[in-house]
C-alpha cells in the first residue's frame, strides 16, 4: 500500500489525470497534488523539522516547470537532505524527449525511475505495482 | 718578309683568340665578289673545312624569317651608311641545327665607294640560351606575381629610396609619375587605423632583425581600400647594420571579403541550427503534452468514470483541446514570421505604433493603475511592419504589467532615439525583474516562463524576438530581480 503520493506538476490537466488514475488504481491511500516545486520544497522543509505521518512515500515530479524546475527541485531536496530515501521514492514523470534528461536521471541514485508522459492507466497501474515491490524488498 | 711574317703571326694569334671565344672572322671583297671564312667561322656554320662560301649561300644560312630579314637589312644599312652593324640572330647550320650567333660587320670605303666588308661571327648559342631561359623565367615570375597580385619592393634604409616593381604600382593604384620613390610613398598609403601599428611592426622588424610579416589596409589615390598581406626580410651588412628591406605585398582584398562572408555564414548557420533544434524541441514538447493529456483523458473515460464526474472530464478535454489549438496557432504564427513570404516593408512611425499598442490594452493599464511614459521623437521611424511593432510594444507592456511588483505602482518608460546609423528604443519598468544569472540564456526561448504566473504562456518574448529579428533588429535586456527590467531594441535607420 502507498500511503502518501505527491505529484509535483504545473499542468492542471496532468494533475487531474493522475488524480483519476489514483482513484481507478485503488492502492494509493492519499494523493497530494502540488502545482509548483517551491510549494513542495516548503512542505518538505516543514516536515523535516517535525516528523510527520503525511511524509510522502512516493514523489512524482515533472521536469519542465517555471521558477524551479524538476532538476532544481531534486538538487534542493538532496542538498538540504529533506528526504529519507528508505521511506520515500522519487520518480520523474516528463514528456521530455531529450536523451540528456534520461542520462541525467540515471546518474542519481536518489531517483528510482524516469517515466515518459503521457501515462496510460495500464502504465500507471504497472508503475504502482513496481513501487510496491521495491518497497517490500527494502522493508 | 719580316713584316709579312709578323702579319702572319698576328693572324695566328687572332685565330687562337677566336677559337677561345668561339669567334670566327670573315671578309667580303665586293669588287671581286670573293667571300672568305676563317676556320672558326666554318666551324660555327658546321661546314667541311674545304667549304667555299658564296655571298648567296652565306646569307641563306640565316634562319628564314626574322633572322634573315635582320641580317639583310643590317648589311644594306651598313653599305649605305658606312656604319658597322652588330646583331644577334639565328642560323641554321650545315648539319641542320638552329644556333644563335652574334654577327658584327664593318664597311671599308674608299672615295665614297664600298670596297669590302669584314667582320666577326660569334657562337652565342649557350649564352643566348641562358639569356632566353632567364627571360622566360623572369616573364613567368612576373606573370605569377601579376596573377597572384604580388608586388615586390626594396627599401634602402640608408638613402630612404623605395623601389617598386610594376605590380606594386597596380597593387597600390599609384602611377609611376605620382610615385615619390621613398618610404613616405608607402607610409602615406596606410589606412589611418593601421598606420601606427604597421609602422611599429616594420620598425621592430628592422631593429630586431626579425622578418617583417603584417596585414594592413591601404587607401589608394582613388579612395578605394585594399587589404594587403606583407612579408619582408631585412638585409644587414657584415656589422649587423640593417641596409635594406626587401619583400612582397599581396592584395588579399578578395580573399578577406570571402573569409568575412564565410565567417558570417558560419555563425548564421550555427544560430539557425540552434534555433531550429530549440524550436523543434519546444514544439514537440508542447504538442506532446497537449496530445498526451488528451489521450490520457480518453483512456480514463474508456474505463468506468462515474456519471457525476463526466462533466469534469469534458471540461478538461475542452481545456486540452484549446491548448492544442493554441499551440498549433503559435506554430503557425512563428513559421509565418520566420519563413513566411514578406510583404514589402514600410517606414513605421514608432510613436504611433506605441500609442496604438497602449490603446489596445488601456483596460489592463487602468486596472493596474499603471503609468506609461512615452518619450519618442515624433518623426522617429524604422523600416518594418506596423503589425509587428504594435505586437512588440503590446507584448512588452503586458509583460511589464503582468510582472509588476506587489504594492508598487507600475511605471513603464518607453524612450526612442537615433544614434549613428541606428534607432534605439528602450522599454524599462519597475517590476519584478528576471534573474538573468539563472535564466539569462533562455529568456527568449519558446515556452519559458519564469515567475509561475498562471497567465504565463512563455510565447511572448520568443515571438517578440522573432519579430524584431525579422525586421533586421536586435533585442537585448538588462534586469535586476526586485528592481525592474529594461529591454533595448536596435534597428537600422
Amino acid at each position: 500500500m502507498i500511503n502518501n503520493l505527491w505529484l509535483i506538476d504545473d499542468d492542471i490537466l496532468f494533475r487531474f489525470c493522475i488524480e483519476a488514475l489514483v482513484k481507478e488504481n485503488g492502492s494509493v491511500k492519499t494523493v497530494n497534488l502540488i502545482s509548483s516545486a517551491s510549494d513542495a520544497i516548503g512542505k518538505l522543509k516543514d516536515m523535516s523539522v517535525t516528523p510527520d505521518p503525511k511524509m510522502p512515500d512516493l514523489i512524482f515530479v515533472d521536469l519542465n516547470m517555471p521558477v524551479i524546475n524538476g532538476w532544481e527541485f531534486i538538487e534542493t531536496v538532496i542538498g538540504l537532505d529533506l528526504i529519507d530515501y528508505n521511506q520515500t521514492m522519487i520518480y520523474i514523470l516528463s514528456s521530455s524527449l531529450d536523451p540528456r534528461d534520461l542520462e541525467r536521471a540515471k546518474s542519481y541514485t536518489q531517483i528510482s525511475g524516469f517515466v515518459p508522459k503521457p501515462i496510460t492507466p495500464e502504465h500507471f497501474n504497472g508503475l504502482i505495482e513496481e513501487v510496491k515491490t521495491k518497497r517490500e524488498s527494502i522493508s | 718578309m719580316i713584316k709579312e711574317q709578323r702579319q702572319l703571326s698576328l693572324l695566328n694569334n687572332l685565330e687562337t683568340l677566336g677559337n677561345i671565344s668561339k669567334t670566327g672572322y670573315w671578309e667580303y671583297d665586293i669588287v671581286n665578289n670573293d667571300l672568305y671564312w676563317s676556320e672558326m667561322t666554318k666551324e660555327i656554320h658546321e661546314v667541311p673545312k674545304n667549304y667555299m662560301p658564296q655571298l648567296e649561300s652565306a646569307i641563306n644560312f640565316y634562319l628564314e624569317g626574322g633572322s634573315r630579314e635582320t641580317i639583310e637589312k643590317a648589311v644594306e644599312d651598313a653599305i649605305e651608311s658606312g656604319l658597322p652593324f652588330d646583331v644577334s640572330v639565328q642560323i641554321l647550320t650545315y648539319t641542320g641545327r638552329a644556333k644563335w650567333i652574334r654577327s658584327i660587320g664593318h664597311v671599308k670605303k674608299e672615295d665614297g665607294r664600298v670596297l669590302n666588308m669584314y667582320g666577326s661571327i660569334q657562337d652565342i648559342d649557350e649564352s643566348k640560351g641562358l639569356e632566353m631561359e632567364l627571360k622566360s623565367l623572369t616573364d613567368r615570375l612576373e606573370m605569377a606575381a601579376k596573377v597572384a597580385n604580388i608586388g615586390i619592393f626594396e627599401l634602402n634604409l640608408k638613402t630612404n629610396e623605395l623601389l617598386w616593381d610594376n605590380q606594386m604600382y597596380d597593387v597600390f593604384g599609384i602611377t609611376k609619375e605620382d610615385f615619390t620613390g621613398n618610404y613616405e610613398a608607402w607610409e602615406n598609403s596606410l589606412h589611418p587605423k593601421d598606420k601606427v601599428r604597421t609602422m611599429k611592426e616594420l620598425e621592430n622588424a628592422i631593429a630586431g632583425g626579425k622578418d617583417f610579416y603584417s596585414n594592413f589596409i591601404i587607401i589608394k589615390p582613388s579612395g578605394m581600400e585594399a587589404n594587403i598581406e606583407a612579408q619582408a626580410i631585412i638585409i644587414k651588412d657584415e656589422n649587423g647594420i640593417p641596409l635594406k628591406v626587401i619583400g612582397v605585398n599581396k592584395d588579399i582584398t578578395a580573399k578577406t571579403i570571402i573569409e568575412k562572408q564565410l565567417k558570417k555564414l558560419y555563425f548564421q548557420n550555427q544560430n539557425q541550427n540552434k534555433y531550429l533544434t530549440n524550436f523543434a524541441h519546444s514544439m514537440t514538447h508542447n504538442l506532446r503534452s497537449s496530445s498526451g493529456n488528451l489521450s490520457m483523458l480518453i483512456g480514463l473515460l474508456k474505463k468506468n468514470v462515474k456519471a457525476e464526474d463526466k462533466a469534469m472530464f469534458l471540461d478538461m478535454m475542452e481545456l486540452a483541446t484549446i491548448r492544442l489549438e493554441e499551440t498549433i496557432a503559435q506554430l503557425n504564427e512563428t513559421i509565418s514570421i520566420r519563413f513566411g513570404e514578406k510583404t514589402s516593408t514600410a517606414k513605421i512611425n514608432i510613436k504611433d505604433a506605441i500609442q496604438k499598442a497602449t490603446e489596445n490594452i488601456n483596460a489592463l493599464i487602468g486596472t493596474k493603475k499603471a503609468e506609461v511614459k512615452i518619450t519618442v521623437p515624433e518623426a522617429l521611424a524604422v523600416n518594418g511592419y506596423q503589425g509587428y511593432f504594435e505586437s512588440i510594444f503590446q507584448n512588452f507592456l503586458t509583460n511589464s504589467l503582468k510582472y509588476a511588483r506587489e504594492g508598487i505602482k507600475p511605471v513603464i518608460n518607453i524612450e526612442g532615439k537615433t544614434k549613428d546609423d541606428s534607432v534605439i528604443i528602450q522599454i524599462s519598468d519597475n517590476g519584478m525583474g528576471i534573474d538573468l544569472e539563472k535564466h539569462g540564456n533562455s529568456v527568449f526561448e519558446m515556452y519559458k516562463t519564469f515567475h509561475g504566473n498562471k497567465d504565463a504562456k512563455g510565447i511572448g518574448l520568443f515571438l517578440t524576438k522573432e519579430q524584431v529579428e525579422a525586421m533586421g533588429g536586435t533585442i537585448h535586456l538588462e534586469s535586476t530581480p526586485g528592481e525592474g527590467t529594461t529591454f533595448t531594441l536596435k534597428f537600422n535607420k
